[in-house]
């Protein structure tokens, strides 16, 4: 009983042990204000078209813009 | 928000798109250039099922105010962005430009009618009678019989002139040939209406009043017969705009006016429009982005749908690319403009250009109120006043639309169906236009062949085809 009692227990630190190394080691808050679970601002992949032309948008005055102004 | 551009070049974008759909590996949303690529009605609905493309309504309600005033203000655009399901799986490109909406436009040369004493053809029978002046009584004055009465070419719908003369007899679109009487669906080429236009067409033919290089030449070879060296050499012109056949520069340009439609000896009397509707999406964000992502996405969707979105992203920056209207500044519609253009300087390489905005990319509302309300050159004979022109020339063919219309691009087409649909159309389109060249010049004969060209349509299931865009048009009701 006493054995059995002690196996029980190692294998639930075990799977303790498992669990804590999954989750990461700061618990963060839920985003607001457009904000990511960082804090910082959320960042969108978006897929478009590029011309030869264009440029790079993410050095875009107006991508700056927009992103400033959607969230 | 910060945005992490996943770029594909131009001519790889649209399989680069497929491509991500079908691994899985796809960002949180598409931002298209819809001539480019775009995600049509029936990818929205399959994507949507299954769960990649995200439902925006609730989106909409909560957060995009423009949006939502589009879709109340704009009457088409609440049925055009709908799925029949319920759901708003995508958002367009509103793009209402007028003179664009009406791609049959006749044009004629007006320098000759007045040489001629004649006055601006009303009818079909004047248009012919027109055309046989311009063949026979050398209106270009060079003595020598080498006008060309009529032309067009061969490779947009609105350059072929049966487009604009078939319209005399019978509403004809040109794309999918699908004309709706009382909420029924029919093909126009297996009408009465379009055997006698035929007739018509085919009689011009004959009488060598149309070009025989109409249905075989490319742009570059009409626009040589519009802007050739020395006198004028063209009479009447198919063309959306003059500058496909005239070059906008040479002298000759301010010549060409263009025919109201034609009125036929039954009294049709039509001109086909692909104005008011979204034919496809030019946005949709997929299930990667949840939570605060899709709200950003959606945010940016409805700041593009402001009229400050739209302007900077199509237009450029203020005081740079446009400027406010003056005192002098007259808009298409003859009211004091709004926005100005700022003239560039020509020289300047692409690659060293101020790039600001975004172009016509992704979702924004260019309505036909935001449009018109630039400031263009007040002289419509001018270069610069060419915008003003076709504004004008697309004004005379307002009235004249079939009460409905069916455009097969916009329809809710059943994804189930797209496929069949879609070579059944390829099949149908293939067999009316070769007959159609056929009969127009005169190597089918109607009077012997008419009957045999009807039974050929049953062979091409052309039932099962109408049955199929008839239950996409009645959806999309």
């Amino acid at each position: 009983m006493k054995k059995s009692s002690r196996i029980s227990l190692a294998v639930l630190l075990s799977v303790l042990v498992f669990i804590a190394g999954c989750v990461p080691a700061k618990s963060k808050p839920d985003n607001v204000s457009g904000n990511d679970a960082d804090g910082g601002p959320v960042t969108v992949n978006i897929f478009t078209p590029k011309f030869p032309n264009d440029g790079e948008y993410s050095e875009n005055e107006f991508t700056k813009l927009v992103e400033k102004n959607s969230i | 928000m910060k945005i992490n551009w996943i770029y594909a070049n131009q001519d790889a974008a649209k399989a680069k798109r497929q491509l991500s759909l079908a691994s899985g590996d796809y960002p949180d949303a598409y931002f298209l250039v819809t001539w480019l690529d775009n995600i049509s009605k029936v990818d929205a609905q399959k994507y949507g099922k299954e769960g990649v493309f995200l439902p925006l309504n609730d989106l909409i309600q909560q957060y995009a105010p423009n949006i939502q005033k589009a879709i109340k203000d704009i009457p088409y655009l609440e049925n055009s962005v709908t799925a029949p399901d319920g759901n708003i799986y995508g958002l367009p490109l509103v793009s209402e430009c007028y003179h664009c909406s009406v791609y049959g436009k006749m044009w004629i040369n007006t320098d000759w009618l007045g040489k001629l004493k004649l006055n601006m053809p009303a009818t079909t029978e004047e248009y012919k009678q027109v055309l046989e002046a311009f063949k026979n009584n050398d209106p270009n004055g060079n003595g020598q019989k080498d006008e060309i009465p009529l032309s067009g070419e061969s490779t947009l719908v609105g350059d072929n002139p049966i487009q604009f003369l078939m319209s005399a007899f019978i509403p004809n679109n040109g794309k999918d040939y699908i004309n709706v009487d009382s909420g029924k669906l029919s093909l126009a080429p297996m009408q009465p209406e379009w055997k006698e236009g035929l007739k018509y067409i085919a009689s011009l033919f004959k009488e060598g009043l149309i070009d025989p290089g109409t249905f075989t030449q490319n742009p570059d070879a009409f626009k040589q017969l519009g802007t050739p060296q020395g006198v004028a050499k063209l009479g009447s012109a198919a063309a959306s705009h003059s500058a496909i056949f005239v070059d906008l520069n040479s002298d000759k340009s301010k010549d060409y006016d263009v025919v109201p439609p034609l009125k036929g000896p039954q009294g049709a009397q039509f001109t086909s429009t692909n104005y008011g509707n979204a034919n496809n999406f030019a946005f949709a964000i997929t299930n990667k982005a949840t939570g605060k992502k899709a709200e950003a996405l959606i945010k940016l969707a409805d700041y593009l749908y402001s009229e400050e979105g739209t302007l900077l992203s199509t237009k450029g920056k203020e005081g740079v690319h446009w400027k406010k209207g003056g005192a002098d500044d007259i808009d298409l519609t003859g009211q004091p403009a709004k926005y100005v253009m700022i003239p560039q300087d020509p020289q300047v390489k692409p690659e060293d250009k101020v790039h600001y905005g975004w172009g016509e990319r992704g979702p924004l509302l260019m309505t036909r109120e935001f449009r018109d309300s630039f400031g263009t050159a007040v002289d419509p004979w001018t270069p610069d006043g060419y915008e003003r022109r076709l504004y004008n020339a697309t004004r005379k063919y307002d009235g004249f639309e079939p009460k409905e219309q069916f455009i097969s691009e916009a329809a809710w087409v059943d994804p189930a169906d797209a496929e069949e649909v879609s070579l059944l159309r390829i099949n149908i389109n293939k067999y009316i236009e070769e007959n159609m060249v056929q009969f127009a010049t005169g190597s089918k004969d109607i009077n012997t062949e008419w009957d045999t060209y009807i039974n050929g349509f049953k062979t091409l299931q052309t039932d099962r085809y109408l049955a199929i865009y008839q239950k996409a048009y009645d959806v999309g009701k």
